[in-house]
């Protein structure tokens, strides 16, 4: 009843381009799908139950499509980017995803309340079993115990549907924001940026809710639905912590102070996972003993980090030349109009610094597992900075 | 202006060209089980045989067994977190617990071929290792 009400609320939501609409549609509706396993028995005729209402409740959306008359933008560049979508659709869901941390984290905890029809408290406190990172937030498992519950059967090559389907939404969410060609153009840049390599790890959903919660964000538009995607983002890793911090501080740095209070669902949404993790002591590495002496460390010693960073940078270097060409053709954009977006991203830059600076494990192996990954989270989001700042 | 439209366009192909992931189109003349077959197989390499032993090994063990996992190294940086931070993904209906807890488990999966456990008693080996059960 509430993924109903709330997605009707969402699908009628005035003045909202169709695009729009759908890639929100679809990311509120995973959200609401994995708060409904923490509420309801995990049972396939009431999860199948609880979907019918929410496509009932989705009608309104597309009867609306009809009224207004309203379309999906097209161009013919739109059509090399769904050659692209294809590819990774095939590439995400070919097998189980490869990546460990979805065998350790996200794929395994799945895996596991799956067994166990509910979330495996048992397995989350036990000390050996520290590498799973039992304090992450659960919207990613959730949403692949949702998928296996209405399947009727896990399947682990699955897992890639939910990376494909938030690269979709995130892609339909940009290609609102940007008309026309330099919207198909914009899609085509950064689809590979949307569609995580990361196949089963929760950077793709993150980065999915990022950009539904930051985009109408630079307009000052929707303040309670972005608050809604914050929360989710922040329900899918720890960085979505650190993002509604960042976002909150943007804010005041462009001179929408009085906006910060609207963002209370953002904090509402992880709120009770955060309590509920304390209380059954699932704790982060970041919180072990000795905080201040790590500190120390890696202030008085950057050098490891840094060389660290330099060694793994990410992504290939004439990405990053025409990005920070971009970045400088556009940069009145960046400091005026864009100060919001330029904020955030600097601050969650500075967020992914400051967590290794206290990290409990060596630095350079931290940086060497982690950099890469972390920075894609804010490139989807750079590379758009950089498009609508050099643009014509 | 023209050049800056020069430069503009210039970094946008730089950008595309950067992000471009040739994998997405190489895809489709690949073959599908073959590549299915490596990427299965991929998370697993540096321990050869541990998927098919861990799926095999499970199969032969009730839901909810209690599992302790043996591969010859000791160090968990050194080999044995690698096999065991992978095996409850494999055996999800299993407790598997580390060697050190041994005494605690039902049944025991080795690598390679078990070390003698005392208490313990071989119930099934194949090419890529061995079941032990209390």
């Amino acid at each position: 009843m509430i993924a109903a009400i709330i997605t009707a609320l969402l699908a009628i939501a005035a003045g909202l381009p169709f695009s729009r609409r759908l890639g929100e549609a679809y990311l509120l509706g995973v959200g609401i799908q994995a708060a409904i396993l923490c509420i309801l028995p995990w049972s396939r005729p009431i999860v199948i139950a609880a979907i019918i209402l929410e496509c009932g409740a989705l009608a309104p959306l597309w009867l609306r499509r009809y009224e207004s008359g309203s379309k999906l933008p097209h161009s013919i560049i739109d059509l090399a980017t769904l050659g692209l979508i294809a590819g990774y659709a095939r590439f995400a869901t070919i097998a189980s995803p490869t990546e460990i941390d979805y065998i350790c984290i996200w794929g395994l905890k799945a895996e596991k309340f799956w067994v166990a029809h509910g979330i495996d408290w048992n397995f989350l406190a036990q000390p050996f079993n520290a590498f799973a990172h039992p304090d992450y937030p659960l919207l990613v498992p959730l949403a692949y115990d949702f998928q296996a519950l209405v399947g009727g059967a896990w399947i682990d090559r699955w897992a890639g549907a939910l990376s494909i389907g938030c690269g979709i939404a995130a892609l339909l969410i940009i290609r609102s924001e940007l008309r026309g060609w330099i919207g198909a153009l914009a899609a085509l840049i950064l689809m590979p940026l949307v569609f995580s390599p990361y196949v089963g790890d929760a950077e793709g959903p993150l980065i999915a809710y990022s950009i539904a919660a930051i985009l109408p964000l630079r307009r000052r538009e929707n303040i309670t639905r972005c608050a809604v995607f914050l929360g989710l983002a922040a329900s899918c890793k720890n960085e979505g912590l650190t993002l509604i911090v960042a976002v909150a501080i943007a804010l005041m740095i462009s001179g929408a102070k009085q906006l910060v209070p609207k963002l209370w669902p953002a904090v509402a949404i992880p709120f009770p996972w955060l309590i509920i993790s304390r209380l059954h002591h699932l704790r982060s590495d970041f919180a072990e003993g000795g905080l201040i002496g790590r500190i120390v460390e890696h202030v008085t010693n950057p050098a490891p980090m840094l060389q660290a960073m330099a060694a793994y940078s990410p992504g290939r270097v004439i990405f990053w030349i025409g990005l920070v060409v971009a970045l400088a053709i556009g940069w009145r954009r960046v400091v005026g109009e864009e100060r919001f977006l330029a904020s955030v991203i600097a601050l969650q830059l500075i967020a992914f610094i400051v967590a290794y600076v206290i990290t409990p494990h060596d630095v350079s192996w931290h940086v060497r597992w982690s950099w890469e990954r972390l920075v894609l989270q804010v490139t989807a989001l750079t590379t758009f900075l950089a498009i609508v700042a050099a643009r014509p | 202006m023209r050049l800056r439209a020069v430069i503009t366009a210039a970094a946008f192909v730089a950008i595309a060209i950067g992000s471009f992931q040739p994998m997405y189109l190489r895809i489709f003349a690949m073959n599908g089980d073959v590549l299915r077959a490596a990427y299965t197989e991929l998370p697993y390499r540096r321990i050869p045989g541990l998927r098919k032993l861990l799926v095999d090994a499970s199969a032969r063990m009730p839901s909810g067994a209690t599992v302790a996992l043996w591969v010859p190294f000791r160090e968990w940086e050194g080999g044995y977190g690698y096999a065991f931070r992978r095996a409850p993904f494999l055996m999800p209906d299993k407790r598997v617990v580390p060697i050190d807890r041994v005494n605690d488990a039902q049944y025991l999966v080795c690598w390679h071929g078990c070390p003698r456990v005392i208490g313990f008693a071989t119930i099934w080996r194949s090419p890529e290792g061995e079941l032990m059960r209390r």
